[in-house]
Formats: structure tokens, sequence, C-alpha cells
């Protein structure tokens, strides 16, 4: 469809393109007001600061489109919402001609006749191979790029080295690294990315944002000058900020606006008056992914809650499963992890709607507000439109799903909404938040060590005292922890003893009342994860304070990180995931089958 | 020729910029677990960024694992090698 600029304020839109390799989702930013001749094309980073770019990359496509640009961000073939896998083979083929089908795809819906292309990182890199190989672009906005892909492979293999924990199946000619596996094939297409050996100028001008945390100029700028491109060099602030955290990612408005400007300042807006924009794309619906068929939703009272409803191909039970953001990871998940969820979960029957909470990716921004912290919001309402959605359109259970603080949304809601079947519940390390708490949890867990657990069992390794020795060991910090832990003890048993009787509100009274509604809960353990001792103080060891509800379960997982973040945790995940729900079909609970390498209890 | 104080004030300077460590790195000891302190694995790799460019060099491949970052006394060891001879 194709539509011209007009006057008026117009939402982005969600769309689906196709890629030589499969179908690639996306946004389309449409100009506001009188629009220029050229769109903008933002091609994301890889992995973990794709996931911390996510709302710079929102908030550099709105400044964009006012600016008079018609912006397209997307998902590059195997990431994000788009079809297809990391573990695919090639994937730099599938990233480069992702952009160029981006560019066809702008063009042809914008009607924009000239191209610029903007990438961090990666991207960077990525644009100005897929700009020297499509030819015709005009401009490219590289913010911090890696000049070569054997940089980023460098630093990938660091990352993945560093790692804490979470065991990785990658092969040994495989790196599994902040969230993404990159094959043999890939990691061969990756080292022969090289920005400094392009022969034609790939753009008729640059402008190259360097790192605000290592300010250096690198040899882009120059040899670009070389083969004749105006190149502006700046250092302007922002990037360290954007890729520190999903959830404390700082949005550095003045360098977007300068980027905007930048682009302005040799892009004129047309002389033309604009015809009437006709409408834009409808959300599009039933789109074939990876097998499964999914729907871009807009719900809530004004449409202004996002999500992607994910559904069989064909048939459907009436169980729908809710996938609850977790910190400030928009509704891919962590790792890209509910979209592979959601795409197995269809394929073995249950739908799902992987969305976002009001002030995180796609849903409403309210007026003032940050990506605060999940405990603080009231998130519950948004979770509760989410289900009268899912009912609208004939689902009749709902279970929700959660990481962490997406597991407390998921419990709170569950208390507050009859309606609610199940609950998976992964490493929560808070299901309650008190503006007073009665004890020290909320205090010590702003802080991740390991497990209790973990540190009695490593006491019966050697090297630990070796590490003690050598002061390895952040002996006040896991003291601390263990106070607290005995502090809090104490304090239950003095109010049980005092009040004679067990207390009735906190975790364990409230997973037995949501028990006895009929609402399941299945709990998913990291087992050297602090979250770990938040449950056991609550729920016993191994929660053996439910051992006999028969609505209660408690897997563990060995070898996996908080967030799930190698691929090898994240199939075992979906797996468990997918059994639970198998048997919640069932007309009797019937524990059992749980995959090898975890422990049930 | 660097000393080792020089070694050890250059490489407490990188992590206060890239650590992203819980406490102040002048509290830390040589010894002392820096991902006990808060330093991610994104963090390491910005604070192996920033060495390399600090002292002009490149870790080797062998060289980028979990011990050769996790605390000040192991970087001070690598970036010894690395800058001997």
């Amino acid at each position: 469809m194709k539509f011209d600029g007009q006057a008026r304020a117009l939402r982005p839109v969600p769309l689906v393109f196709e890629a030589p390799e499969g179908s690639c989702f996306g946004w389309l930013h449409p100009a506001q007001g009188v629009s220029r001749s050229t769109g903008v094309v933002l091609c994301r980073p890889m992995g973990y600061e794709a996931l911390c770019s996510y709302r710079t990359y929102s908030l550099l496509a709105e400044t964009l489109a006012q600016a008079g640009f018609d912006v397209l961000r997307f998902d590059y073939q195997g990431t994000g919402d788009s079809a297809g896998l990391d573990t695919d083979a090639g994937r730099v083929t599938a990233w480069l001609e992702s952009i160029e089908a981006a560019v066809g795809h702008i063009k042809r819906i914008a009607g924009v006749s000239r191209v610029a292309l903007f990438g961090v990182r990666l991207g960077a890199t990525l644009a100005v191979e897929a700009a020297g190989r499509m030819g015709g672009v005009d401009s490219l906005v590289l913010w911090a790029p890696c000049v070569t892909g054997r940089a980023f492979v460098r630093e990938m293999r660091a990352a993945s080295a560093n790692r804490s924990m979470g065991t990785s199946d990658a092969g040994p000619d495989e790196l599994d690294a902040m969230g993404c596996l990159y094959t043999a094939r890939t990691l061969e297409q990756l080292q022969a990315l090289d920005c400094t050996r392009v022969q034609q100028p790939p753009a008729r001008q640059a402008l190259i944002i360097a790192r605000d945390d290592m300010p250096a100029e690198g040899p882009l700028p120059g040899k670009f000058r070389e083969l004749g491109m105006a190149v502006t060099s700046a250092n302007w602030p922002g990037y360290a900020a954007m890729v520190s955290d999903p959830l404390d990612a700082v949005l550095e408005t003045a360098t977007l606006d300068a980027i905007a400007g930048w682009l302005s300042a040799t892009e004129p807006r047309r002389e033309l008056a604009p015809a009437v924009r006709s409408a834009l794309p409808a959300l599009p619906e039933n789109y074939a992914m990876d097998g499964v068929r999914e729907s871009a939703q807009r719900f809530d009272a004004d449409q202004s809650l996002f999500g992607i409803l994910c559904e069989p191909a064909e048939g459907r039970s009436e169980t729908a499963v809710l996938m609850l953001n977790v910190g400030g990871n928009y509704h891919i998940g962590p790792h890209r992890m509910y979209v592979k969820a959601a795409r197995a979960l269809a394929m073995a029957g249950y739908s799902s709607l992987r969305f976002d909470l009001a002030g995180i990716g796609d849903s409403r921004m309210p007026a003032g507000s940050s990506v605060d912290s999940m405990y603080f919001r009231d998130a519950m309402p948004d979770v509760r439109a989410a289900i009268d959605f899912l009912a609208q359109k004939g689902y009749r259970r709902f279970c929700l799903l959660g990481v962490c603080s997406g597991a407390y949304v998921a419990f709170q809601t569950a208390l507050l909404d009859a309606r609610v079947s199940g609950q998976i519940l992964m490493n929560p390390r808070l299901l309650e938040w008190e503006a007073a708490p009665r004890d020290g949890w909320q205090a010590s867990m702003r802080r991740h060590y390991k497990s209790i657990g973990y540190y009695r069992r490593a006491l019966l390794r050697s090297n630990l005292y070796q590490r003690l020795l050598r002061g390895e060991v952040d002996v006040k910090g896991v003291a601390h922890r263990m106070g607290m832990l005995l502090t809090a003890r104490l304090s239950r048993a003095m109010t049980a003893l005092l009040r004679r009787t067990g207390t009735d509100v906190g975790v364990l009274p409230s997973l037995r009342s949501l028990g006895a509604r009929g609402c399941n809960t299945l709990m998913i353990m990291s087992e050297q994860d602090d979250a770990m001792d938040y449950v056991e103080f609550h729920l016993g060891k191994r929660g053996s304070r439910l051992k006999a509800d028969p609505n209660f379960r408690l897997v563990m997982m060995e070898h996996s990180d908080h967030t799930f973040s190698t691929h090898a945790s994240q199939r075992m995940v979906i797996d468990i995931v997918r059994d639970h729900l198998d048997q919640q079909q069932q007309p009797a609970p019937a524990w059992g089958g749980i995959p090898a390498r975890v422990a049930a209890t | 020729m660097k000393t080792l104080e020089d070694f050890q004030s250059q490489i407490r300077s990188v992590l206060r910029d890239h650590g992203r460590l819980k406490q102040d790195v002048s509290g830390l000891g040589a010894d002392d677990d820096l991902y006990q302190h808060g330093m991610t694995s994104h963090a390491s790799v910005n604070v192996m960024l920033a060495l390399e460019g600090a002292f002009d060099i490149e870790f080797p491949d062998h060289m980028l694992k979990r011990s050769v970052f996790c605390s000040i006394a192991a970087i001070e060891r690598a970036l010894t090698e690395l800058t001997a001879g």
C-alpha cells in the first residue's frame, strides 16, 4: 500500500514484509506534516544491545518522523518478532537481505525516492555493508560502529567466556553469547565484514558518532573521506547509557535531535503540497511465522497496549498463555525467549500473547513515566486488560508466565483476578512488595548473589577455600545475605509464637488460596540463582511446604542463570512449560515426565 | 617503563569508568572478585576494550576468559605478560 504525506499526527504502524529467507516484522513511523523525500531505515545491533537500545530506536523513529522522515524500524530475519532462529545457517546473509528488503519496502509504501540507513554497533557495520551492496543509499548514520566483524566476534567471545552461569550446548565452532547463538557459518561471515575494505563510497554522506565511553575517531571517517564522501564525526553522548541495561537505558534526546538535525540539513521537505495520505496499513493479522499464525494487536480501552498473539496454524485449545515483561525487556522476552516459547507452544496447540505493559516497549508511555521498577508500578490492570482482550477472542483459560519481576506481576494478578487458571513463575526474587517492608528481603534482593544453597555446596569443594584465601569471594556481602535470612526466619518464628498460629498473609498462604481456587502454579527455579533463597524462605526446601498441594509444582534447573540466557537453558524451559500445559489438559493432575537434567520436587 | 603501581592505578581507573561495580573501586583489594562486586559479562567486555585502548595491546583469543578479568591482580598478570618484551 502506498501513501503520501499529510499534516496530521499518525501513529506508528506495525507491519510485516518479506525477505528472501522469511518474513520480517517492523514498524513504520509515518512522516508527520510535510514529508521529505527520504525514508530512514533503522538497523538494530545484536542480542543484548538490541534489547537495551529498543526504546532509543523507538524514540529516534518518532523524532525523525516529527522532522518529516518516513521511518522503518524492523527486526532482521531470525531476530526479534521476525521469522527464523539465530541457529539458522549463515545469518549475516539473512541480516543483509533483511536490510535490502526493508529499503525496498519503505520505498514502496512511503513513496520515498531516497534512503538513509541508521545503525548502532553491528547494526552500523551491516548498514555499511548493505549500502555498499545495494548502492543508491544517500546517507549513513553510524553510532559506535563495529569497524570490523572480527572486533564484534572478539567481544562476543569475551562476553561468552565471562558468563557466570548457564551451560551452553554450543558446538566447538559456535558461540553462545549475550543471548544469541552464532553458528560456525555465521561467525565465518561475521569475520569477513570490514567497513574499511569498501572500494566504492557506500553513500553520499555519513555521520559517525563515537562511543561516549571510549571516544576515539577510529579509521572509518578517514577511509570514507578518501572515497570522496562527506563525513561528519561527532562525539555526542548517549551510547553507554543506551546499552547498559534494558531497565536503566537512558534516552539521550539531545543526541537524537542532533541526528534528526544532521539529516534534515541536507534533505529538504517536499515543495509540493502533499496529497492526502490514504489509510495507513492495517494491523497485520494471521501472518505466518515459523509455521504458526501471528497477529499484531492493540488492546485496552484506548488501544494503547500492544502485543503479538501467536496461535497454532490450525485449531487451538482454550488456553492462552500471557507472557509478561521482565524488567525493562520488551515483549520478545529476555534473550528472545518469549518469541521462541510462543512459537513452540503454538506448534503444540497453545496460543499466547506476548505484550508490553504500559511504559515498556511498544505500549503507551504514560506522561512523565520512565521505565520504573515493575515492583513500584501498578501493572496488574494492564494484565487484566490483556485477559479481557483474549476472552473476547474466545479463550477461556489464562496462564500467566513471567521471569523475575514478570513472576511478581503474574502472582499479584492471579490473586486479583479469578479468571487466571494457572501461573508459571520463573526465578521470582520477590512476590510481594510493601511500602513498609516487614523484613529485609526487599532491600537485600537489590543485590545479586548466588543462592545460599550454592555457597553451602561450594563449601564441600576445595577451590572455594582457595578463592576465600585469595579474597575472591564477597564474604561480607554473602554474610550479610545469610544474616538477613536468619533475621527474617527469627522474626517469622517470633510472630508465629506470639500469635500462637501461622500468619494468614504472605506468599505461602496466598499460594495455598490460589491452589484451593483451582489456579495451578509451576515454579521454575535456577538452582544457583539467589531467587532460591527467597522461595525456600517462604515455601520451604524445594517448596516442601506445598508438597501436598496438587496445584503446586516446583522444578529446579541446573546450570542456568537468572534469565536463562543460553540456548540450552531456554530450550529446557520451553520443554518444561509445554509438558506442564499438556498435563493441565488432562482430566486429573498427573505429574511426571520432567525432562532429564532437571530435578523435580 | 610502567611500574606495578602504574598498572594498578590504570586498571582501577578503567574499572571505575567501565566496570559498573557496586562499590567504589578504591575499596577493592587486588584479589577481590570483580564479578561478585557487580561486573556483568557486558561490562567485562567494555573493561577489556578500555584496557586495550589504555595499554595499546590486544588480548589474544586464549586470554578471552573469565579468569583473566576476574580481579585486579589477574588483569595485572595478563597485562604484564602482554607488555613484556
